[in-house]
């Protein structure tokens, strides 16, 4: 089992899902394509694409020798990204970004307090007198208005 | 010992009596007490952001409270629209929008999908501009009128093209209603907005197009393009020798870009009679004035009752048009 | 070519006073600034000035919203050498040999070079828009849906050359940025596509989470918390300058960037980073060691650079000389002149000839301030590299949160920007390249949109993209690359640049 194949039966699966996805969309005809016309000739190229891989992928990195050592650190600043896309209307950008900071830093970094508190209040707070009252770009405020 | 704890036991609850009934009577501070947002649909530079801008600034000297624009665009203005149409019904988040707003949930009805917000979801505050569309020509083109123009087009039909800031656009909703109307046929081709419309006309590849007047008289001015009607009501002070539809015989084509400010429908009573009395006062003031003559967009204002009756008449025009394009695939 | 110069003295009268000159670097350091943050690009940053400059006399104002146009593409490159992350969209290639010059040690040069070749590209191209304005702009008139159509379809050919690697997954990332791509309104019927009632998706998915997503966050995601950290750097100053080599290296890539960059730039309705692409692939397919490409090679920073600011230039072309906006930068500088007034159109220039001089003149001193900002800047930039990662890479997160909200005002883009991270760290891991991806994201809607409304204008006939000269030109030249390409397949002798190319790979 070769990343090759592995990658490779993925993008099948994703041409796959995409022709099934297109199956509301009009294709139109030759002369007059309609909306679903490109996706489906796309999704039929990434399905030959991903066969082909299969077929060339033996001669691949093996998936077994693939190390992720910086995976609990990924994961933390992917959750962290979700976390703001969620939140961060509602509970209001200096808050959540803090939230967001304290964790990185002081939960996975484990720096020392002083910078920890310095960074958490110092950035969002810098940043949003920067974006919001400076340059005039309103980042969210939060349901209870801070 | 029992006394006192008695004693301070009523004093407290004495305390909180005061605090809930002075409650709402310490939030009776006059709106606005924070900065207020409009929403602008559409990219920066285009019609509703040019006339939301200098708005925003004469507003925010009759509120005495910062007036920020934020653009939200998407999906020809629905997302904007969306956004303010759920958006906190207290007066902070209003919304300049265009004649558009009355089309997308008939395009979303014609392709059977949920819209996306509903007209009933905003309460007007006032009309700001309207404009009509023109049918611009080039300037080599054959036809000298309209009846040239629908002669020919009889002649060979779905020979003639035309371009449009995108389907079901304003551009393309203005020039089917008259080709319904007159009984043609002609071919659409859709570009990517106004501009790229503009372009494809001067490049020659398409053969004439309905837009506003604004981006297009520098071109009349040049002589690189000509104008024939008018989807207007009555003639255009910049173009006066450009007959309107109606003179021409072409009953109930009429098209109108407008540009107007809204609030969610549930705003306090109170805060709307705020907001139309500054409105009002904003669209007298020299520097929206100049600045809306500027870009040959001249002021048309109507309070609120008026608006919303010029607004029911206006979409049901475009809705009756929007239904007879149908689905174009 | 005398009242050339007479109307440039004009023009330069009008901006060497000290008002304008003050705006003019004003526009240039917020452009800067506005470049360095990632995802924010010119176009924030001008829509955010925008009402500033209502009170300005037009002259002052187009000169400050102009500043900020170019001024972001000089700080684009920032972050992109620095951190691996587009300062905006544009900037995506240079990410690419920059980041990996930087790590070897020579961001101070990559920088440097930046700068060097944007100034020229840009001095360049002002004499271009000069001279050329008027006849260039009616050339691009002409360039209608099935010219364009076969320009990108040449283009892509010529881009298959852009990255080493297994050809079968370039191909395949280019189709998933296509397909990506496709998300979104249908421009020519109004269908909804994979939006998942999502309103937010309705114009598309965006470049510019995409590309921060795909490059930055996914950087952050494979380094952080990585058991060999990046050494924290110590840069001497002999390692701030670009060494002899370097210079002569980069001097054809400037100039073969630049006017590719303004020739695209002038097309309407194209995107910058498509000149930054092309000037990539082509300086890797002329250069004599393209195995360097990817690894540090000045040539990569240099041509996507100059063709980068270049391009942006050649987009006022037709603004100036028509009254044509390019693209959404070129119509808010329109916006910004109608707002006083002042309609671009045909005979802008004849009426206006203290407005489009002076701007030209302020062009001209735009770059050298900017030139003379960057270069000390250099310094105070490669120092960020000596902050410890453990806590450069949240601080990164944030202003790549803020910079593609601040887009938009959109959560969504977050979220994309989210998912691309996640897509891009995987994509590194099982050895996919991720540039293509980004350039598919951003030429779909295009390719698709041209070739329908092509269709649409014949009704129907493909003999269209034949019968017009422009279009059959750059089928032509598509073919003879293609073919081109194609000939070691068939010849047989000697061996192909692609194959040593993987040799000299294998030998590293």
């Amino acid at each position: 089992m070769t990343i090759d194949r592995v990658s490779g039966s993925a993008l099948v699966l994703l041409g796959l899902f995409v022709v099934w996805e297109r199956r509301v969309l009009p294709l139109g005809t030759h002369t007059r394509p309609g909306p679903g016309y490109f996706p489906l000739l796309l999704s039929m190229l990434l399905i030959v694409l991903g066969a082909l891989l299969i077929f060339q992928g033996g001669s691949a990195q093996a998936l077994r020798s693939l190390a992720w050592p910086e995976a609990p650190h990924a994961l933390a600043i992917l959750a962290c990204s979700a976390f703001a896309t969620l939140f961060l209307e509602q509970i209001g950008y200096r808050i959540s970004m803090g939230i967001i900071l304290g964790f990185l830093l002081g939960v996975m970094e484990r720096l020392r307090l002083w910078l920890v508190l310095t960074l958490t209040l110092g950035l969002p707070l810098g940043t949003f007198w920067l974006f919001d009252s400076l340059l005039r770009v309103p980042l969210p405020r939060g349901a209870w208005g801070f | 010992m029992k006394a006192m704890r008695g004693f301070f036991a009523v004093l407290a609850l004495v305390c909180i009596g005061i605090g809930l009934l002075s409650g709402p009577v310490l939030a009776e501070d006059p709106y606005p007490t924070r900065p207020i947002q409009i929403i602008v649909p559409f990219p920066p530079g285009g019609v509703a952001d040019l006339v939301a801008r200098p708005l925003a600034t004469v507003l925010e000297k009759h509120l005495k409270q910062p007036v920020v624009i934020v653009n939200k665009t998407g999906a020809g203005g629905a997302v904007g629209m969306q956004a303010a149409a759920v958006s906190k019904p207290d007066g902070y988040t209003l919304m300049v929008a265009l004649s558009s707003i009355s089309v997308m949930p008939e395009v979303d009805a014609l392709f059977g999908r949920p819209s996306t917000y509903k007209l009933k979801d905003f309460a007007p505050i006032g009309l700001l501009t309207a404009d009509p569309t023109i049918l611009v020509i080039r300037n080599e083109a054959p036809w000298k009128t309209v009846a040239d123009f629908v002669a020919d087009a009889k002649k060979r039909p779905n020979e003639i093209k035309y371009s449009s800031s995108g389907v079901y656009g304003t551009m393309h909703v203005a020039m089917e209603m008259f080709a319904h109307a007159a009984g043609i046929k002609l071919r659409h081709i859709p570009t990517g907005g106004g501009g790229p419309a503009v372009t494809s006309l001067l490049g020659g590849h398409v053969d004439c197009l309905s837009g506003g007047p604004n981006v297009s008289i520098p071109h009349l001015k040049a002589g690189t393009l000509r104008v024939l009607a008018n989807w207007g009501d009555k003639r255009l002070a910049a173009l006066p020798d450009v007959p309107t539809m109606k003179e021409l015989g072409f009953k109930d084509v009429e098209f109108l870009i407008w540009s107007g400010f809204f609030a969610p429908v549930a705003t306090p009573p109170a805060i709307l009679k705020t907001l139309r009395e500054a409105t009002a006062k904003a669209v007298q003031a020299p520097e929206f004035k100049s600045a809306m003559e500027k870009m040959d967009t001249p002021v048309y204002y109507l309070d609120a009752p008026d608006f919303q009756k010029f607004w029911d008449s206006d979409a049901e025009r475009l809705v009756k048009a929007v239904r007879n394009i149908g689905k174009v695939q | 070519m005398d009242s050339t110069f007479q109307n440039l003295v004009l023009g330069f009268s009008t901006v060497l006073t000290p008002t304008n000159i003050s705006y003019s670097l004003i526009g240039c350091l917020i452009g800067t600034m506005v470049g360095v943050l990632p995802g924010v690009g010119p176009l924030a940053g001008i829509s955010m000035l925008l009402p500033t400059t209502f009170g300005l006399d037009p002259t002052s104002a187009i000169i400050l919203l102009a500043g900020i146009y170019y001024g972001a593409m000089y700080g684009g490159s920032t972050t992109s050498i620095l951190m691996r992350i587009p300062g905006e969209a544009a900037s995506v290639m240079t990410c690419i040999d920059g980041y990996a010059m930087a790590q070897k040690g020579r961001a101070g040069a990559a920088l440097a070079i930046s700068a060097i070749g944007s100034y020229i590209a840009g001095t360049l191209s002002v004499v271009g828009l000069m001279f050329l304005a008027p006849p260039l702009a009616r050339l691009a008139l002409g360039f209608g849906p099935a010219e364009y159509t076969s320009l990108l379809l040449c283009g892509l050919v010529v881009l298959s050359y852009m990255t080493g690697g297994s050809i079968i997954k370039n191909m395949a990332m280019i189709v998933l940025g296509l397909l990506l791509g496709t998300i979104g309104i249908d421009q020519m019927s109004g269908y909804f596509r994979f939006s998942y009632g999502l309103v937010a998706l309705g114009d598309g998915i965006g470049v510019v989470p995409v590309a921060v997503g795909l490059f930055g966050i996914s950087e952050i995601l494979a380094t952080a918390g990585h058991p060999d950290t990046r050494q924290v750097i110590k840069p001497t100053l002999r390692d701030l300058l670009p060494t002899g080599e370097e210079l002569r290296d980069s001097a054809m890539p400037i100039l073969r960037g630049t006017v590719l960059g303004f020739l695209i730039g002038i097309i309407p309705g194209s995107a910058h980073i498509i000149s930054t692409f092309v000037s990539y692939a082509m300086e890797r397919r002329l250069s004599k060691h393209p195995e360097r490409f990817g690894k540090g090679a000045i040539e990569g920073v240099a041509g996507p650079e100059s063709a980068n600011n270049a391009a942006s230039e050649g987009a006022l072309v037709p603004m100036l000389a028509l009254g044509v906006p390019t693209g959404p930068i070129p119509a808010v500088l329109l916006a910004a002149l109608m707002v006083h007034g002042i309609t671009p159109g045909p005979l802008f220039i004849k009426e206006q000839p203290a407005i489009f001089w002076g701007l030209i003149a302020s062009m001209y001193v735009g770059n050298v301030v900017l030139l003379l900002l960057n270069l000390p800047l250099v310094g105070i930039f490669v120092n960020f590299l000596r902050i410890p990662y453990r806590i450069l890479y949240p601080t990164i997160l944030l202003f790549c949160v803020v910079g593609v909200y601040a887009v938009n005002s959109s959560l969504v883009d977050v979220g994309i920007m989210t998912a691309m991270g996640l897509l891009g760290y995987l994509l590194r891991k099982f050895d996919f390249e991720t540039a293509p991806t980004v350039l598919g994201v951003v030429l779909a809607p295009i390719i698709e949109f041209s070739f329908r409304q092509a269709l649409a204008m014949s009704d129907g006939s493909y003999a269209i993209f034949l019968q017009r000269p422009i279009s059959v030109t750059f089928l032509g030249v598509g073919l003879l690359m293609m073919l081109f390409g194609l000939k070691p397949l068939i010849w047989r002798k000697g061996k192909d640049w692609r194959d040593r190319l993987t040799q000299a790979e294998k030998s590293n």
